[in-house]
């Protein structure tokens, strides 16, 4: 049994078996009370149908919020971060500005979007060791940003240098969980 | 900017600024000052990290011509880290003056010297100074717990930065909020624009609702919620309220959460729909309790009476318990996390060789430095209970201390809210459990309140600008070091005001209402009964205790079940009074409807900076509104 869906059931008796006192039934209003279950049940099952087509989307491995979205973004990122900084130096800083902006969407949140399909595929330390220095990445990338905003070229170059190790770092954590999972 | 102004920049970017400190300080101190006032006026305080990079803008780059956006962020982040503690010592020091002033009810001298008013309480209104007397000694006490606290709080959370921001990717509200403002001049003039007309609502609606408080003559009153369920004619134990002061920032945090913070309305749900109906339908109190209710009361008032008492003694010490639950299962789950965070935090330096984070001996040195401080206070407070009591409590309360950052810090990670007075409650059971309720017991007990308030204010705070620091780009270390530089300015600003306040007004009365103290004095009362409680006191306080279990083990295998910090936002939402989780989950539907119409662009470009906005106004406004009440109670003393 899915352990999500049976979460307000559990909770629900519980809490109920906490509370101490004489019950008197029946209650003119207790079809009141009666709603507020139904509301927490069509909870449950929303979460269910929502969890389910996680899971389906999950079998694709492609899609948004996917691990095999997550890592072939996360091998892609340290090009992309290279490719960037290198043309920063001839760029106007508004390029710039754009262009890290595109990488984080496009590259970054894809991978943090993988958050869920990850952890629940290879725990929280898999998870650990792909986003930390993606985090780092990012927020080397946010600084570019700034900087780039600020219209000091100099920090956002060495930003990007610098996120490009960290890029590095998270692709080839990606390429070892890619392999690992073939294997 | 234009590139020909570019050319002439050269390095360093700026970032950790004398004149970004200095500014940072001064808005600080300001809004410490007024919203010790406000906070124990109206129960709320208002973050200034938000109110601070808006100044921030206009100072360092519009006055001084050469402020970074990482620059500002220091700014906001001293500014933040001086006003957060305003709540933490509000929240608690009070209840030694309620305590000190209730003793004075029945001294001879007092009684003499009121013979010639109508009432002991008019002759204390008008003489606050002898009802209030709290010796020095009990002030340098609470002056060392608060800055062991202070301290604490920043040192404890720093080490959760990276699982909490980096892994686990919480939303932090506010925290994006100011990063919207502090990115605005690069953002595009689009999100600038919807950004600018989010302030701008907010301020007009927060003043319309918040101004017949501070000029009573004003055709409209004092609008505090909407009740629903009231115009649509359902029972009052069937709570659909929303938030009208306020409510343009819970629905402006619920929008920036999104889908995620609709786990809260669950919580809601199985609180104020389910648990409070249930006990109050039937009848699931002391017999005496339900009498004393309904007596003589209409219907409508019957149900409101009873539905109080149910969501005050069973829906909320449940959801205390159940974030306490949830906490320790979170901890439990995400220690691998934690371990690989702390492991990195030893190993990642930067290219150029410095630490990305504050070094982890440093902290160590810190822990032990505020663990004796709060010795030091607890033994000034009560040298009565000997060294070896007050030594095992201060050690439970430091060791609560680190979990209760993390569930304030999850808590506000996830939905924006923080429940620090019952962190505080939690406190003052265990060190009353500990110490039993002696006066000294019940002195420590505050004190160790008043170090845990503040350090949770501080250690979330920490986290919100981390955040906003990650969301721009700034470097950890230098926010971390500029946080722990200044943390200790804020509680002795509050503690000073406080007691300025305390020689003027009587605490528990008009303008000094002090919700928060009071409730938790009142909760001192039910979870240690004093030793003349009658039996229906006793049992009453018995159940209460039952219900924290209970709570604590619910949230424990909820989160153990589910994960993702569940048990926390569930008893959150228990916790917190309907009208602002209903308003807020408003939010949340709001993001899930505008992405499905809208599209995913929309939301980005016009709606999170418009919820931004939304935020910030408030704040904004509320500050102006305290500045006015604080101008206007000046006058009528003078």
């Amino acid at each position: 049994m899915d352990a999500k869906a049976t979460i307000p059931w559990v909770m629900y008796a519980a809490l109920t078996a906490a509370m101490v006192g004489g019950a008197r039934w029946p209650h003119p209003q207790w079809p009141l009370v009666a709603a507020g279950v139904a509301v927490l049940v069509a909870a449950g099952v929303w979460k269910r149908r929502v969890d389910a087509a996680g899971g389906a989307m999950s079998e694709g491995m492609t899609a948004r919020g996917t691990m095999g979205a997550a890592l072939d973004a996360s091998k892609a990122l340290p090009g992309d971060v290279r490719a960037l900084a290198e043309r920063a130096k001839e760029d106007t800083l508004a390029e710039v500005v754009r262009a890290v902006e595109g990488l984080l969407r496009d590259r970054v949140e894809v991978i943090a979007a993988g958050q869920e399909d990850v952890v629940r595929r290879r725990g929280f330390e898999e998870w650990a060791a792909l986003m930390g220095p993606t985090a780092a990445a990012e927020r080397l990338l946010n600084r570019a940003w700034s900087a780039a905003s600020d219209g000091h070229r100099e920090e956002a170059e060495r930003s990007l240098g610098e996120a490009v190790g960290y890029a590095a770092e998270a692709a080839r954590e990606a390429a070892r969980m890619a392999s690992a999972s073939v294997g | 900017m234009s590139e020909r102004e570019l050319a002439g920049r050269a390095a360093p970017y700026r970032e950790v600024t004398v004149a970004g400190v200095l500014l940072g300080v001064l808005v600080g101190v300001l809004m410490t000052v007024s919203f010790t006032y406000a906070g124990l006026k109206l129960g709320f305080t208002v973050p200034a990290s938000m109110v601070s990079a808006m100044l921030g803008w206009g100072v360092l780059r519009g006055l001084l011509k050469k402020g970074s956006i990482v620059e500002n962020n220091i700014n906001q982040t001293v500014a933040a880290a001086i006003n957060v503690s305003s709540a933490g010592v509000i929240f608690t020091v009070p209840v030694l003056y309620l305590a000190s002033s209730e003793a004075a009810r029945s001294q001879p001298e007092v009684l003499a010297a009121a013979a010639a008013h109508q009432t002991v309480d008019d002759f204390l209104r008008l003489h606050p100074g002898m009802a209030q007397q709290i010796p020095t000694r009990f002030l340098w006490a609470i002056a060392a717990s608060s800055l062991a606290g202070a301290v604490l709080g920043v040192l404890f959370i720093i080490p959760s930065r990276k699982q909490m921001i980096d892994l686990e990717r919480l939303v932090f509200p506010s925290g994006v909020a100011t990063a919207a403002i502090l990115k605005a001049s690069g953002s595009g003039q689009k999100r600038a624009r919807y950004l600018v007309y989010g302030i701008v609502a907010s301020i007009v609606f927060a003043s319309v609702v918040g101004l017949p408080s501070v000029v009573p003559s004003l055709p409209w009153p004092a609008l505090e919620d909407l009740d629903v369920g009231g115009l649509a004619h359902l029972p009052a134990w069937f709570a659909v309220v929303l938030a009208i002061n306020g409510g343009l920032t819970s629905v402006g945090g619920g929008y920036i959460t999104g889908r995620a913070g609709l786990v809260l309305l669950v919580g809601a749900v199985i609180g104020h729909w389910v648990i409070t109906p249930l006990v109050v339908t039937q009848h699931w109190m002391p017999a005496a309790v339900y009498d004393t209710i309904v007596r003589g009361a209409s219907q409508h008032a019957s149900e409101a009476g009873l539905a109080r008492w149910a969501f005050r003694n069973v829906t909320r010490p449940l959801g205390v318990g159940m974030l306490l639950g949830g906490s320790i299962a979170s901890v439990i789950l995400t220690a691998p996390m934690l371990l690989s965070a702390i492991r990195s935090i030893r190993q990642q330096r930067g290219s150029s060789g410095a630490a990305q984070e504050l070094s982890p001996s440093l902290l160590y040195a810190g822990v032990v430095g505020g663990f004796l401080t709060l010795v030091a206070a607890a033994w000034l407070g009560a040298p009565e209970l000997g060294i070896g009591r007050i030594l095992v409590a201060a050690f439970v309360a430091t060791v609560w201390m680190w979990l209760a950052n993390i569930i304030v810090s999850i808590a506000t990670g996830r939905t924006d809210n923080s429940p620090l007075s019952g962190m505080a409650l939690i406190t003052i059971l265990l060190t009353l459990t500990l110490l039993g309720r002696s006066s000294g017991g019940i002195t420590v007990a505050v004190l160790m309140a008043v170090a845990v308030c503040v350090a949770t204010g501080q250690g979330s705070d920490m986290m919100q600008d981390l955040k906003t620091g990650h969301l721009v780009g700034a470097i950890p270390r230098r926010q971390q070091i500029t946080q722990l530089a200044v943390a200790w300015v804020g509680p002795l600003i509050s503690l000073l005001t406080l007691m300025v306040l305390s020689k003027k007004f009587l605490f528990g009365n008009d303008p000094l209402t002090a919700p928060q103290a009071q409730a938790i004095r009142a909760a001192i009362d039910i979870v240690a009964p004093p030793s003349d409680a009658t039996a229906l006191q006793q049992a009453v306080s018995e159940a209460t205790r039952l219900r924290y279990v209970a709570g604590a083990g619910a949230g424990l295998a909820i989160t153990l079940g589910a994960g993702g910090g569940l048990g926390v936002v569930l008893g959150l939402a228990m916790y917190l009074p309907m009208s602002v989780t209903l308003t807020y989950a408003i939010g949340c539907v709001l993001t899930v409807v505008t992405e499905k119409k809208l599209g995913k662009a929309w939301v980005e470009d016009v709606g999170i900076p418009l919820a931004a906005g939304f935020l910030v106004g408030e704040g904004l406004a509320q500050v102006v509104l305290v500045g006015a009440d604080l101008a206007r109670v000046a006058m009528r003393g003078s």
